[in-house]
């Protein structure tokens, strides 16, 4: 049951799939707080500001890989700097359009990654999110 | 030598120690001084200052004199303590000398200091000196001990049956003579005794001839030079089994110094008595509680007493007892332990006279306390000295007369008259004339009652005065006065006037009060001192006064008055006259020490030596002008001597040592070293110089096989508390083995514990190996197998060994009975007289013959005389052997041979003999129905006739080895037959030896081999066919046995050897072992090498079927592999076989195969990769279309909302059309590949690309450089490379830095068949650290801010890799970007 209004954060330099991806969310959870970042270097700092602030319930983090400068990978990288504290506040998914084994491989062995989403996301795939 | 003393002083008292100060300084003392205050500074200054000497207040309020003694006690207990006290209780005092505080000196007494310290220092170097000398004694003593030890040996040994003496060495020189004049006789031995003492030792030699008793005796010798030596000797008689004496044995001294030594003690001792005895001083020898033990007859004489009845007065019945001086010098001696002064003595008869005495105690030798008092009858001299008084008086009146000043008192007026010279004295005007009161104010308060009541009785009772005092002037100056009034009388006999003298004494008082202190230390001087003292006065040197001790030093008596050279004559040609001259004339003092003088001490013109240490000393009189000597001398004769003596025993010692090879150790536990004499390091071949040496050392010297038994030895020899002897072997550092003789002994400390040990030790290594030597030489003789005779030229028996006892059945006893005619029958003793000549001429002569045995047999034997001289003695020594064996031997050898003879005719092969030298004398039948020749024919040299021609020569040469050697003689050879036909024959011979040893004959067989020949032949054909089959094989082959040596190879091993750089097959040839070829080369670290081996051994052991290993063995020139098999050799022995087969070109096939294979996979993986991103580009954009044509389909979007998202979807599906367009560029990549190469010129290629873009190159202001001069073209797709080049060109134009021009580097150049382009420039570069993996991926853009799509460099590196070359990047981030591009096997177009 959801008591928070639900948190999302979009990372993917794709302008158009932000779009598609946050009007989905929004049609489903009205209420629901969505941020949405082209820019990783940007959308990393946000997520890291999360954990500067009070608990305030676990945010989701919808992720792509395919990205210039910074990629998803190295985006988590950054992450697994934080530690276990992460699943704490942040259910992550890789949100990409790659069906390369070896991305779906690496994403399932992140302990911090819950799932991966092949593009587009989908109503039923953003039902079964864990939050 | 230090001459400056540094003396501490204890003193609060700033008086006190001005006048310590100036009484040191007044005493001439040169020294440096402390002044301490408290037990800190007192403490401190014992460490750093290091006095000399010490004195110290007895009481101050910061300190006591008996603390700071008590720490001197502990600190530096030798240095002199001297009390200067004030006030100092008589207890006390005696407390603290009994405690041994050196001395005392009351500071009322002062003039003392100077005498006390000076014989206090004097004490303290004195003690001191003879403690070194004690402890340098006790050193010494071991030494002495061991040089006795050897001097004493001279020994010899007197036969009497020959009246032979024969000596030792050392004997020569004890006797003064040599080996040429003495004869070894008795008699002459007897020659050599002085007369007197002649008879003596005869008697005695021949009491021990008769008994055996041993004895000492001593007797004189003379030497050659007239030298008269003492010889003590010790001899023993030696029986034999009758119990007479056969023989004398005996050690002989010169024991010349010990005599003179106890000579000299019992001279001393003479003279000492001689002295007691002559003396002209009364002498008495007293024990402590005054009985008197001795007295001599000067005393005697003095006291008018017999010695006895002197011994039963005691010391009280002789002195005056009411002399009040008594006690206190009975108080002297308990307080210094001496005593000297006046008193009054008794007589027997009861009459007194003066005397004076001084009295020491001392311990005698037993360590008894004893007093000697000598006494002197001053009786003369006290009478003289009241003459002189008398004069003083009349002197006295005569300066009365003189009346230097005068005064008088007219007593009604009270007031006193002064002359004006009084009044000078007295610093006032003339005619000053006060009241008698006030002049009495002018004495010093102290004189003033005196003066008074002396004045009073002169003006009352009229009592004259005359005493000296003291005034104080009116200037306050305090001067000694003589003054002396006398009554002056009316005619009424009524005392009226008082006149007197008054006179200025202070010059004389201070004259008195110096001469007094003068005379005082001249008196301590004197008479304490422990030294000869004395003084002569005038340019002629009178004596003026000396003490005992120099009258004993000089042995004379009544001098005074006398003149030096009268006295003592000798000393004037020893140059002492002139020396007191000089010191009279230059008034510089001399001093010497250790100077030899010869004093005729006993006045018989025999002067002795005697060593002083002695000071001449100018004495100055008033007139300042030297007037007299002072001299001081001390015998140091004793310590002199015993060091001259220690010194000459140590010479003595090293000498014995170095004759007799004996050196001397000392062992110190503490420091763990060795110290060895001069001859000790000889020994153990130190450098001459060391003497020293650790005690391991001196272990590891020692031969490791008797290290044990030393350490044994030692052990025993410390709980046994023995001396203890070893022999033993050192091993020099060249290797030199010593046999070493060692005695050694503990050394204990003073508590009784072993703090080290004394030893000698000798080299013994010749006598030694003489030993051995005759030890082998017994043996040998003893144990001979030959019978040895030794017979004297009259064919005695003087010597056999065991084998000639046993041989002729005789004892030993028995046969030294025989001559040589008892033993042999064909000797006589003519023939003796005739053989003995002969033999002396040839030395050596062999006999054979018969000897008769003990029980009538006779045996054959052969003898071997020879002729040998013993110094004048010829002796025969022959050696005898028992041939009857041998002789039975021939007899029976005879026989066997011709039962040999008889076997071999019936033998089926041919038997044939010859002589040593090869002459047939013997063939079978066999030989003359094969070869057809006559047994005449073929003896001597006609055996050779049927041999081959080309045979024959082998036949000699293995002939002449089988000679030479003496070996079997063994060849192959073809023989003709009867028929003409050769056969293969085996021909054998062994050589028969004689006992001799030397060939005797030949006995051989021919043995048919045609058949075996012919059978060889078809082997090695065989052998020859297979031989070639393996040579033709490439694999190298080896046959190696279990030893692991190569039995076998082929053709393909040893070539691949040669090639390999062995010459000539030493390491893998056949013969050489394989398993050492495996094993040095796995020690040289080939880890393949262990394996070989270690499979060749699992092989042989049948561990495993075979084995087999590939691996690489590359040469310096080419790559090449090889596999090697080993098998187990099929046949009897164990071998295996070893093949090498070469397959470098299977491996290296292998490698292009895995290469290729490579290469496939990486192109099918970078295709799945490119299929992926490819997936990916074409989903993402389709993705959002889909995404997109949800949301239009919502019925609640707003137009503007649908404008939106329509743009939307045109921007991803133009997206999707790019991704498909880029696809197709990519497609078309690798199908291009398959066009056309041409010749490309970089240079042209790089213009292309800039007039394409010429309008950015200018606007961006971009410098192109490049280098194309080493490499200008390629052979290649001409698009590609311009695509090459375009991109990376555009793409540094593009990611310029927008702050810097700029510049852009081409160059190209060549590495082998290589060819690398090069572009660098100087734009933004990319952070590798993040991207290096995907710099080159399709669609990657590392760049935000400027326009991209991500496939310039995923094209560049597709076209470079389709070209067949590879590319990479080095980049720093706002530095540049540096590609580097290398096509391989790109053949030089220019060649």
């Amino acid at each position: 049951m959801i008591t928070k209004p639900p948190h999302f954060i979009i990372v993917d330099d794709d302008p158009i799939n932000n779009f598609i991806t946050k009007r989905l969310i929004t049609k489903n959870y009205p209420n629901a707080e969505v941020v949405t970042f082209t820019q990783p270097e940007a959308g990393l700092q946000y997520v890291m500001s999360i954990f500067e602030k009070p608990d305030n319930g676990k945010a989701i983090l919808l992720l792509d890989i395919n990205m210039p400068i910074m990629t998803g990978w190295q985006f988590m990288e950054h992450l697994e700097l934080v530690g276990s504290g992460v699943n704490n506040r942040l259910l992550i998914y890789i949100l990409s359009s790659s069906v390369d084994p070896a991305d779906k491989k690496r994403a399932k062995v992140n302990p911090q990654i819950n799932d991966y989403i092949v593009k587009p996301l989908t109503a039923e795939a953003l039902g079964s999110f864990a939050y | 030598m230090k001459t400056t003393l540094n003396i501490l002083i204890a003193e609060h008292d700033k008086h006190d120690l001005a006048m310590i100060d100036n009484e040191l300084k007044k005493g001439g003392i040169d020294f440096v001084s402390e002044i301490v205050q408290n037990e800190a500074g007192y403490r401190k200054a014992l460490k750093n200052f290091i006095p000399d000497i010490i004195l110290c207040d007895y009481r101050f309020p910061s300190f006591d004199g008996p603390t700071a003694f008590k720490i001197r006690e502990q600190l530096a207990p030798e240095t002199p303590f001297i009390i200067v006290s004030g006030t100092i209780g008589e207890e006390n005092s005696i407390e603290l000398i009994k405690n041994g505080v050196t001395d005392f000196v009351l500071k009322d007494k002062m003039f003392a200091l100077n005498i006390k310290v000076k014989r206090a220092l004097y004490e303290a170097k004195e003690k001191k000196e003879k403690s070194r000398t004690e402890i340098e004694l006790k050193q010494t003593a071991t030494h002495l001990t061991e040089a006795q030890k050897l001097a004493k040996l001279g020994s010899w040994d007197y036969d009497l049956a020959d009246n032979k003496l024969t000596w030792s060495e050392q004997l020569y020189s004890v006797f003064d003579t040599d080996k040429q004049t003495f004869t070894e006789t008795h008699g002459s031995f007897l020659q050599l005794i002085d007369e007197a003492d002649r008879e003596y030792a005869q008697k005695t030699s021949k009491h021990t001839q008769d008994t055996g008793d041993a004895f000492i005796i001593e007797y004189g010798i003379t030497t050659h030079k007239g030298e008269k030596r003492v010889i003590q000797e010790h001899g023993y008689g030696v029986k034999d089994a009758t119990g007479k004496v056969i023989r004398l044995f005996g050690t002989a001294q010169d024991i010349t110094e010990r005599k003179k030594a106890e000579n000299a003690v019992k001279e001393s001792e003479a003279r000492y008595r001689a002295f007691f005895e002559n003396s002209m001083d009364g002498i008495l020898l007293t024990v402590t509680d005054g009985n008197i033990l001795a007295a001599n007859p000067a005393a005697c004489k003095i006291f008018n007493m017999t010695e006895q009845e002197i011994c039963d007065a005691g010391r009280f019945g002789l002195v005056d007892l009411t002399d009040p001086r008594v006690e206190n010098l009975i108080k002297e001696r308990q307080l210094t332990g001496k005593a000297q002064g006046e008193l009054t003595f008794l007589r027997k008869d009861g009459t007194t006279f003066a005397g004076e005495i001084s009295s020491v105690l001392f311990t005698d030798s037993f360590g008894q306390e004893r007093t000697s008092m000598i006494i002197r009858d001053i009786s003369e001299r006290k009478e003289a000295e009241e003459k002189l008084k008398d004069n003083y008086t009349l002197l006295r009146i005569t300066g009365e007369i003189a009346k230097i000043g005068g005064w008088y008192v007219k007593l009604e007026e009270n007031r006193v008259y002064w002359s004006d010279e009084v009044a000078t004295l007295h610093e006032m005007p003339p005619g000053y004339a006060p009241l008698v009161e006030d002049a009495f104010e002018f004495y010093v308060p102290e004189w003033r009652d005196k003066i008074r009541e002396v004045f009073t009785n002169c003006a009352q009772k009229g009592i004259s005065y005359d005493e000296d005092m003291e005034i104080i002037t009116s200037s306050g100056k305090r001067i000694w006065v003589r003054t002396n009034g006398e009554a002056v009388r009316d005619q009424n006999g009524k005392i009226v006037k008082v006149h007197g003298t008054f006179q200025d004494i202070t010059e004389k008082k201070r004259l008195e009060k110096a001469f007094e202190v003068e005379r005082q230390q001249f008196f301590d001087l004197i008479s304490e001192a422990p030294s000869s003292m004395g003084v002569l006065s005038g340019p002629d040197h009178r004596f003026k006064m000396a003490n005992p001790l120099y009258l004993q030093l000089i042995g004379k008596t009544d001098i005074i008055g006398k003149l030096v050279k009268d006295v003592l004559p000798e000393i004037a040609e020893q140059g002492f006259i002139d020396i007191l001259d000089s010191v009279y004339q230059t008034g510089k003092t001399y001093s010497a020490n250790e100077m030899l003088i010869k004093l005729d001490v006993e006045n018989n013109g025999n002067p002795v030596d005697r060593y002083l240490n002695f000071i001449y000393q100018p004495h100055i009189g008033t007139n300042e002008k030297t007037n007299g000597i002072l001299f001081f001398a001390v015998d140091v004769s004793e310590q002199v001597l015993s060091r001259k003596k220690i010194e000459e025993s140590e010479a003595k010692l090293k000498e014995a040592q170095t004759i007799a090879q004996i050196g001397s150790w000392e062992l110190d536990f503490e420091s763990n070293t060795l110290t060895l004499s001069d001859e000790g390091s000889r020994l153990f071949g130190l450098p001459a110089d060391q003497h020293e040496l650790l005690s391991e050392d001196w272990m590891n010297l020692v031969h490791p096989d008797d290290r044990e038994g030393i350490l044994n030895k030692i052990e025993k020899s410390r709980e046994s508390l023995s001396a203890t002897s070893y022999d033993h072997r050192i091993v020099l550092n060249n290797g030199t083995i010593k046999y070493i003789h060692s005695e050694s002994k503990f050394r204990f400390d003073s508590e009784g514990n072993s703090n080290g040990m004394n030893g000698t030790m000798q080299d013994v290594t010749v006598r030694k190996q003489t030993e051995e030597k005759l030890e082998l030489t017994q043996f040998t003789f003893d144990h001979a197998s030959d019978a040895i005779f030794w017979m004297t030229s009259d064919a005695r028996i003087v010597d056999v060994n065991e084998s000639a006892c046993h041989s002729l059945g005789y004892t030993r006893q028995e046969l030294l009975r025989l001559s040589v005619p008892d033993i042999d029958p064909y000797f006589n003793v003519e023939t003796w007289s005739g053989f003995f000549p002969e033999l002396r001429k040839k030395l050596t002569i062999p006999i054979e013959t018969k000897h008769l045995r003990k029980d009538g047999s006779l045996i054959p034997v052969e003898i071997r005389a020879n002729y040998i001289k013993f110094g004048n003695r010829e002796l025969s020594c022959a050696f005898v052997r028992d041939i009857s064996e041998r002789k039975l031997t021939e007899a029976a050898l005879i026989e066997s041979e011709q039962e040999v003879r008889a076997i071999a005719e019936s033998m089926p092969q041919i038997v044939w003999v010859t002589t040593a030298e090869g002459k047939n004398i013997y063939l079978n039948q066999q030989w003359v129905d094969y070869t057809g020749l006559s047994l005449v024919e073929s003896y001597d040299d006609g055996w050779l006739i049927p041999f081959h021609e080309d045979d024959k020569p082998i036949a000699w040469e293995a002939w002449n080895n089988a000679v030479a050697n003496q070996a079997e003689y063994s060849i192959e050879c073809r023989i003709k037959r009867y028929d003409g036909t050769y056969h293969w024959w085996l021909v054998r011979g062994v050589p028969k030896m004689n006992e001799k040893g030397e060939i005797f004959k030949w006995y051989g067989t021919c043995t048919n081999i045609e058949k075996i020949k012919q059978a060889e032949n078809q082997i090695r054909k065989s052998e020859v066919f297979n031989r070639s089959v393996v040579n033709s094989l490439s694999a190298h082959l080896a046959v190696v046995n279990e030893k692991g040596d190569i039995v076998s190879i082929n053709e393909a091993w040893s070539n691949f050897a040669l090639q390999n750089g062995e010459t000539s097959m030493e390491r893998t040839g056949v013969g050489s072992n394989y398993f050492e070829v495996c094993e040095k080369a796995f020690i040289d670290g080939e880890e393949i090498a262990g394996r070989v081996l270690q499979g060749m051994k699992n092989v042989l052991n049948k561990k495993i079927e075979d084995f087999y290993l590939e691996y690489p063995c590359h040469s310096p020139s080419e790559q090449r592999w090889f596999g090697l098999r080993i098998a187990k050799f099929e046949g009897d022995e164990p071998l295996i076989l070893l093949a090498h087969t070469n397959l470098t070109d299977r491996i290296l096939a292998e490698g292009e195969r895995q290469k290729i294979t490579d290469d496939l996979i990486h192109r099918n993986r970078d295709l799945e990769q490119f299929t992926y991103i490819v997936s990916h580009n074409l989903r993402a954009p389709v993705a959002n279309i889909k995404g997109l044509s949800d949301i239009l389909g919502d019925e609640s979007l707003s137009i503007a909302e649908t404008g939106s998202v329509v743009n939307d979807l045109l921007s991803s599906v133009t997206k999707l059309d790019s991704v498909i367009l880029d696809l197709n560029d990519i497609l078309q990549l690798k199908i291009d590949v398959n066009k056309a190469k041409e010749p490309v010129v970089f240079e042209e290629l790089v213009k292309g690309v800039k007039e394409s873009i010429l309008s950015l190159v200018l606007r961006e202001k971009v410098t192109i450089k490049t280098r194309f001069d080493k490499v200008p073209e390629m052979f290649t797709l001409k698009s590609y490379l311009y695509s090459i080049f375009y991109n990376l060109i555009s793409n540094s134009i593009k990611y310029k830095r927008p702050d810097a021009q700029l510049l852009i580097e081409i160059k190209s150049s060549r590495k082998e068949d290589a060819i690398e382009l090069v572009f660098k420039d100087n734009g933004k570069g990319i952070d590798l650290n993040k991207s290096r993996a995907h710099v080159f991926g399709l669609y990657k853009r590392f760049h935000r801010d400027i326009e991209g799509k991500g496939m310039g460099l995923f094209m560049v590196k597709t076209q470079v890799e389709a070209l067949g070359g590879t590319i990479s990047i080095e980049s720093e981030v706002n530095k540049g970007t540096t590609f580097k591009i290398i096509f391989r096997n790109q053949k030089n177009h220019d060649n």
